[in-house]
């Protein structure tokens, strides 16, 4: 890996780590007592949400850092 | 910190390094990790219907971020996962009825402690599988997302580090690293039972 390469890819790695840590904030803090309600009173509607926020944290965390990496002109490691 | 969902008290620093390191091993030698997961969960003392759901909504965020890596890097042939989906998906089912029996019976944490399995061997084939595997985990009440989001937090980082560092290691020395991981597992779990 050259070190242009490497460079942009540890840029990318603090800012999807910064990413992924204030999504989990952000759950944990504001919507784990809905989670826990609906995993006591609807488990289907538990089984929805729970799938959507590991697709949140999985696609649009990874979709928003190439976004990022993109706006600030560097490559990401193909 | 308390997780209401499965009961348990777990260090989220605990869950966000195994995420880490399963991230990493995931990425780089392309499977969920499971079958390490599971028993390092396992260790802490959930209940084992509790680790299976869990764990399988943790592989597959980390299964997606590291499957998307890989198809940036070419290294995904679409058609064959789907053709391992369908296999993977009914063995998901069967082994879901197969605990809630055991849990109803209240033997789960004996029986699944000794066989509990990996989960396919491709990334793209484990997105879809162990996505199936949480929603089914989840309808059943096995899926603490607390704790799958703590581990995935951990997870997609390692994947994305396990991912990449594959264009730098050779296939046989992959396979041959691959061969020790189980072991590592089953050494995890045979600790928990005999404690």
């Amino acid at each position: 890996m050259s070190r242009r390469k490497l460079r942009s890819f540890l840029i990318e790695m603090i800012i999807y780590s910064l990413m992924v840590a204030l999504y989990l904030w952000l759950v944990i803090t504001y919507l784990a007592g809905l989670l826990v309600e609906l995993f006591d009173n609807n488990l289907t509607a538990y089984a929805i949400v729970a799938l959507l926020f590991i697709f949140a944290q999985s696609v649009l965390l990874d979709s928003l850092t190439s976004f990022i990496m993109d706006r600030l002109g560097l490559e990401r490691l193909r | 910190m308390y997780f209401p969902i499965s009961g348990v008290t777990i260090d989220p620093l605990y869950l966000i390094l195994i995420g880490f390191l399963v991230g990493i091993l995931g990425g780089f030698f392309g499977v969920g990790g499971g079958f390490l997961a599971g028993p390092i969960l396992f260790y802490t003392g959930m209940p084992w219907n509790m680790v299976v759901g869990t764990d399988l909504a943790h592989m597959t965020g980390g299964s997606i971020v590291a499957a998307r890596r890989h198809r940036r890097l070419g290294h995904v042939d679409i058609r064959l996962g789907l053709l391992m989906v369908t296999g993977t998906i009914v063995g998901i089912e069967i082994g879901a009825q197969i605990i809630e029996l055991l849990k109803a019976n209240g033997q789960v944490n004996t029986v699944v402690g000794w066989t509990y399995v990996a989960i396919g061997t491709d990334l793209f084939e484990v997105v879809i599988s162990a996505g199936y595997g949480t929603l089914t985990h989840a309808l059943k009440g096995n899926v603490d997302i607390l704790i799958a989001l703590v581990m995935q937090t951990g997870a997609a980082v390692g994947a994305q580090i396990g991912s990449a560092s594959t264009s730098y290691f050779s296939g046989p020395r992959i396979r041959l690293l691959f061969s020790i991981l189980p072991l590592i597992g089953a050494l995890l779990v045979i600790a928990r039972l005999v404690r």
